[in-house]
């Protein structure tokens, strides 16, 4: 673990909790990126964000110094996004009642009248890869390829064995390659 | 290995995370098979391409959800390790402790409780209630040394009349003892005859239910009257 760091938690567990922001400043565009790559929703993604802060501040006492802060930091906005994502699916079953598929009916008879103008780049290309993965082969993917930690390290976060995130692995890979090769053969 | 297996085996191989004699296997079958080469050189460009999708969308912190998230903190108070979650092998051992403590204890035959300090309430319930037979040698016992009068006797005026020790030999404190329960049954302390069935009714009002006991005083353990 860095000296500098360790340093500042020993301060902020001595009571100067100002010098919180100097801790987590390194990692603050990290989180909120690995957040919005897990969700997909850069409102979800700030939520996510600053409830791992404000977390990682309450608990900063059970930290264990022997354990990297990053990937702290990590584990707390994947279980973070965990739980966001389940929430969010949560609504969205109780949201389909009958009204909402009536309204949904309308719009669509409207839109058949009225075409809206063709929005080229409403979703970014990364959304279009990502929302093709489930939530394990994503958060796979992210934290091996797009932070580098290690297997064993990927494993230990998620609490799952090396080989399941193997398997994840693989399969995301694959699915990047398919798409990847979509997108190709349509020349985009 | 096969174009099929090397197949399974290319996402790992692409990203470097093949265990080492697969690896072997793998670079010896493509070495000699061009289309899977042109396969994982695809695979190798997706990923690559996705990381660099990936590098350029970094999302920026709007200036006032920071300042928000500074203004949480400061109001927030860092919470205490609970000296269980701190010390989670003392914790283990002491609860392991506690388990065996209460195996033995179970284990522990009933005379033997008398030391706990839970049975205590027990004990003193156990002092409290009067002994409802005495035998003659306590009774003579507790006549000759003029303690506290035998508990036998329900009606305490007669207890006065229980000489003091030397006043009375031994050997007819049996029939002075048979002579004072005379005295009582005549009182009316202890009633004559007791009578040879007991019949206890119990009535729930919520159910209806009705149940009625017939206990006779002759009956054993075998069910059988004598």
């Amino acid at each position: 673990m860095d000296e500098k760091e360790k340093e500042l938690i020993n301060m902020i567990l001595a009571g100067e909790t100002e010098a919180f922001a100097d801790l987590i400043f390194p990692y603050r565009e990290k989180i909120l990126t690995l957040a919005y790559r897990l969700t997909n929703n850069e409102q979800d993604a700030l939520d996510i964000a600053q409830e791992t802060f404000l977390r990682a501040f309450r608990y900063l006492r059970h930290y264990n110094f022997s354990y990297c802060f990053r990937h702290w930091l990590l584990q707390i906005a994947i279980n973070e996004a965990k739980n966001i994502l389940r929430r969010r699916h949560r609504e969205n079953k109780a949201k389909i009642n009958l009204a909402e598929i009536m309204r949904q009916e309308k719009e669509n008879q409207l839109a058949a009248n009225f075409p809206p103008k063709p929005q080229p780049e409403l979703i970014s290309d990364l959304e279009s890869y990502l929302k093709f993965l489930t939530l394990r082969e994503r958060q796979v993917l992210i934290l091996r390829d797009l932070e580098g930690l290690s297997i064993k390290e990927t494993a230990s976060l998620l609490r799952c064995s090396s080989l399941s995130v193997r398997v994840n692995l693989s399969r995301a890979r694959n699915k990047i390659r398919q798409l990847w090769e979509r997108k190709k053969s349509q020349g985009g | 290995m096969n174009c099929r297996q090397a197949r399974k085996l290319m996402p790992l191989y692409a990203g470097s995370d093949l265990r080492p004699h697969l690896e072997k296997r793998l670079k010896a079958h493509l070495a000699s098979c061009s289309q899977c080469q042109q396969e994982l050189d695809s695979l190798k460009m997706a990923l690559a391409s996705f990381k660099e999708m990936a590098q350029k969308k970094e999302l920026q912190w709007p200036d006032l959800c920071w300042a928000n998230l500074m203004e949480q903190i400061k109001q927030e108070k860092i919470k205490s390790v609970p000296f269980f979650v701190a010390n989670k092998r003392l914790a283990l051992a002491f609860s392991l402790m506690i388990l065996l403590f209460g195996i033995i204890l179970i284990n522990l035959p009933r005379e033997k409780w008398k030391w706990f300090p839970l049975s205590s309430v027990t004990q003193q319930k156990m002092k409290e209630t009067p002994a409802k037979e005495i035998s003659p040698a306590f009774e003579e016992k507790a006549i000759a040394e003029k303690k506290e009068a035998p508990l036998l006797f329900k009606d305490k005026s007669l207890s006065s009349e229980i000489p003091a020790p030397g006043k009375i030999k031994k050997k007819e404190a049996a029939s002075f003892v048979a002579s004072l329960k005379e005295k009582e049954k005549l009182s009316g302390a202890i009633p004559a005859e007791a009578p040879d069935k007991i019949t206890i009714n119990l009535f729930l009002p919520e159910t209806g239910i009705q149940v009625i006991w017939i206990l006779h005083k002759d009956f054993d353990w075998q069910g059988a009257i004598k």
